[in-house]
């Protein structure tokens, strides 16, 4: 069995960020970079399926500037065979039709059974890239997918997908589909040594994404900016116990929960 | 592509016959866009069976309104929704199609757009312009606005936040028509087997007054023992979590808020190191009252808040629990 896994290298949404000067994106200076979780999910779920078969082979990939690589040394560290990226030139914002071009691209022809991805990006969040490959490649896909499993004897997958309010959808899919996968269906590992000290070693196989979204665009970014302040919101101010004694006289005045 | 004129399209959300609120608040959005752009609005309501959806939605806004029946409850995904809508456009396709951004929208959206070789927004949850659109959204769980615009002479297929707009007000009391279309030869590819009810949960959150929600701000155990303590001070008070925690197994996925969580609407929402994330906001955004304490002055979640404190849990926690014993035991006049 031949599982791609598509990773991509997102900011930390913890940081500060400060608008760039084209109004597109952000300052990257001083930004830390690391794995999208929902996708460090996938590369789990992609290593737990080849420990419990014969003969699986995991692919990862991502789809990003030069140093988007690191993800997917994450991604072998994590358990993946082989690693792909198809590199963007610095600062290119690629919307997620185009991130599912260079995809569709890489993933036709080379036989995958498989097609793993996170349910969305932390940055984007748009829950597109997944779902739009698998559109590009005409193959199935279920989307917030919480369980999966792979019979031994037949080409399928039977997974639950997640709804509104904890409901879920089990469905079945005939192999090669596209899932993506919700937070919840795993907890990552931690990296073995061994497999850090091959990740270092191991060669990235590298295309040029250029030619692999020609012609595709799904939108046209005009501009990233800071939100308004909140209209709402008022900071209490002052010392730790003149913010609780605030919050004391706000809950008495506007509520009658005390 | 045919260039197309300016017909919305608006995609319900309804399931066993019931059509989902999260339907009136994106046909809300649809209408401002109509105005903006002085186009005409059609509901859709694609599943099995399609007709009663169809029906109260044309009943309850006199909006015109298309049913497009699955025929199978096997059928009843995605695949064949995109399917049948793909039918439905054929040569002309709408400029707008508007779908919520729920988990319908999330697995059904992208495909679609590709199917109609749309322009694909997602998230959206304002917009500029009239003739010239621009929408917003926000990215990196709220820290920064973002605003996207269609291609050029392209249909747009564009999700909308649940809420983005107040719920739909008719403008008339005549009902709109309802047209059924059958679906015929469908894919069939993905099979739907059943269906699994969440866990009933320990703790009832809908009928809880006041929620002490914990973020992945909480840290460490002793938070979260303190968490429970401030929630025992109240009387109907629930401990809810926001997804990460739940995922990570700190508290039972029953008390998960959010969009795959429980949807709540309390008298007091006190967010404890919760970040903002959009999921977690579409969960509680109809709460009367609601605190947020975080030590990340730029926490997104802020911004859904009526007042913020700006301190660490740690500290925090233990000092308001003696205030409101102190309070409560020395009431003021």
């Amino acid at each position: 069995m031949n599982i791609l896994v598509c990773v991509k290298q997102v900011p930390d949404t913890e940081s500060t960020f400060r608008i760039h000067d084209d109004g597109k994106g952000f300052d990257e200076a001083g930004i830390v970079f690391r794995i999208n979780s929902y996708d460090e999910i996938a590369v789990e779920e992609a290593v737990r399926i080849k420990e419990e078969r014969q003969q699986v082979a995991i692919t990862a990939l991502t789809v990003g500037p030069p140093r988007a690589g690191a993800v997917v040394r994450r991604a072998l560290e994590l358990g993946a065979d082989h690693g792909v990226h198809i590199v963007t030139d610095d600062g290119q914002y690629l919307d997620s039709l185009q991130t599912a071009s260079c995809i569709a691209s890489f993933a036709r022809g080379r036989g995958f059974d498989l097609i793993l991805c996170g349910v969305m990006s932390e940055d984007e969040q748009s829950c597109q890239t997944g779902p739009m490959a698998a559109a590009l490649l005409d193959l199935p896909c279920a989307t917030t997918v919480i369980s999966e499993r792979i019979p031994e004897d037949e080409p399928v997958v039977r997974v639950e997908r997640e709804l509104e309010g904890g409901r879920r959808q089990v469905v079945e899919l005939p192999l090669p589909s596209v899932l993506t996968l919700q937070s919840g269906i795993n907890r990552p590992r931690y990296p073995s040594l061994s497999n850090k000290l091959r990740a270092r070693k191991q060669e990235l196989e590298t295309f040029d994404a250029a030619g692999m979204y020609k012609d595709r665009q799904c939108r046209e970014l005009v501009r990233v900016s800071l939100p308004p302040p909140s209209k709402s919101g008022i900071f209490l101010e002052g010392t730790l116990e003149e913010k609780a004694e605030a919050l004391i006289q706000i809950l008495h005045e506007k509520t009658d929960v005390l | 592509m045919a260039s197309p004129d300016q017909d919305i399209w608006v995609l319900a959300e309804h399931s066993d016959g019931i059509v989902q609120p999260v339907t009136y608040e994106i046909l809300a959005f649809a209408d401002k866009v109509a105005r903006a752009i002085n186009g005409d609005i059609v509901v859709l309501a694609a599943g099995h069976p399609a007709r009663p959806a169809a029906e109260q939605i044309a009943a309850a806004t006199g909006l015109d309104a298309i049913g497009l029946d699955t025929e199978e409850a096997s059928f009843d995904c995605t695949e064949t929704h995109r399917h049948l809508i793909r039918r439905l456009a054929g040569s002309h396709p709408p400029r707008l199609l508007f779908i919520p951004h729920t988990t319908m929208g999330w697995d059904l959206a992208p495909g679609l757009a590709v199917d109609l070789e749309a322009s694909s927004l997602s998230a959206v949850c304002g917009f500029t312009g009239t003739s010239d659109l621009v929408f917003h959204r926000r990215i990196l769980n709220g820290k920064l606005l973002q605003e996207v615009r269609p291609v050029k002479d392209r249909p747009a297929v564009v999700t909308v936040v649940p809420g983005a707009e107040g719920p739909f007000t008719a403008t008339t009391t005549r009902p709109g028509s309802v047209k059924i279309y059958e679906g015929r030869s469908l894919p069939g590819r993905v099979k739907v087997l059943g269906y699994v009810d969440p866990p009933p949960g320990s703790v009832d959150l809908r009928d809880a007054d006041v929620i002490i929600a914990a973020g992945r701000g909480v840290g460490d155990a002793e938070n979260l023992k303190s968490i429970h303590e401030l929630a025992r001070l109240f009387r109907r008070a629930a401990v809810g979590a926001s997804r990460p925690l739940c995922d990570a197994g700190v508290l039972p996925l029953a008390c998960q808020i959010g969009m795959t969580g429980q949807t709540v609407s309390p008298k007091l929402y006190v967010a404890l190191g919760i970040s903002g994330a959009l999921q977690h906001i579409m969960g509680m955004k109809n709460s009367d009252l609601v605190i947020a304490v975080n030590t990340d002055p730029n926490a997104a979640f802020f911004r859904e808040a009526h007042y913020c404190v700006v301190a660490d849990l740690h500290e925090f926690i233990p000092l308001l629990m003696e205030k409101i014993l102190r309070f409560r035991g020395n009431p003021p006049e």
